[in-house]
């Protein structure tokens, strides 16, 4: 069933460009308030700031 | 002394891998998507079934370039061909060994055989079809510098296994592949190198593998 995304919760989605959530995590995510998510905003740019980037990985077999 | 021109000391591989580099970015998305899902222990063993309908077509459509090769009356004809002579033994058995692994974690080969590849394995690998057949031999090239330009690497198969939990013996096709495929990108860049490619033929190569990238990302991401 679809969620009803608050536009906080999309705005940092599209922030921190999320593209694919499992539905689980979309659940807790739409039960935030704003004080919330710009707790999380925080984290992930202490992330960004300490330089932690995500891990890219790309492979193919032949 | 002078110091000559960079572009005239670029070779083949080096403009080819450039080019494969800026096109590679849907491939990555993908399979780094594939490597964080939070059900990799359950899409695991389907990622092995798409690469199974992928890597059965290799040793035919190497043997359909190199018909089309002798075939040709320029220049690449002689090359080419010894080059996808020794292409054909370098990949024989490769489907064979995955659906080994693919048996290991419970499924047999007659239900990976029976399952229909979609349409995106269908576009990737036809589409090499249509240009052996239809355009150049040569563009086939751009499908092996992209299929084997990415080798996983040990540190990739260890973090796989870990996240799957799925038995380190069911990535036995992954660890060849970790060993072989450096060893098939460096015979391949040397053969682009030694080839006579013009404008065109450099063209065709970069089109075949940037087509490879998408439509290969797109297969991965239909199974997330």
């Amino acid at each position: 069933m679809p969620h009803k995304i608050p536009d906080y919760v999309a705005k940092y989605l599209l922030d921190r460009m999320i593209a694919q959530l499992p539905d689980e995590v979309l659940e807790v995510l739409v039960t935030l308030t704003p004080e919330q998510i710009e707790g999380l905003e925080r984290v992930g740019r202490a992330f960004d700031e300490a330089g932690h980037e995500r891990h890219l990985v790309t492979f193919s077999i032949h | 002394m002078t110091d000559a021109p960079v572009a005239e000391l670029e070779t083949s591989s080096t403009r080819i891998r450039r080019e494969l580099a800026a096109a590679v970015g849907p491939l990555t998305a993908a399979c780094t998507a594939l490597v964080e899902h939070p059900r990799l222990r359950e899409l695991w063993p389907e990622y092995l079934v798409l690469q199974h309908q992928i890597i059965r077509a290799t040793v035919p459509l190497t043997r359909a370039a190199l018909e089309r090769t002798r075939a040709l009356s320029d220049p690449l004809r002689e090359p080419l061909a010894a080059y996808l002579e020794e292409h054909v033994d370098e990949e024989l058995d490769h489907d064979e060994g995955l659906l080994d692994d693919l048996e290991l974690l419970g499924l047999d080969r007659e239900r990976v055989l029976g399952r229909m590849p979609p349409p995106s394995v269908a576009a990737l690998v036809g589409g090499q079809y249509y240009w052996i057949h239809h355009h150049h031999p040569v563009a086939f090239l751009g499908y092996i510098a992209l299929m084997e330009g990415y080798p996983p690497t040990a540190e990739l198969i260890e973090t796989l296994s870990a996240r799957t939990g799925h038995p380190k013996e069911s990535f036995r096709t992954f660890s060849q592949h970790a060993e072989l495929d450096p060893g098939h990108r460096d015979h391949l860049d040397e053969t682009l190198n030694a080839l006579p490619l013009g404008e065109p033929e450099e063209s065709a190569i970069v089109e075949s593998a940037r087509t490879t990238a998408v439509l290969a990302a797109r297969a991965v991401s239909e199974i997330l």
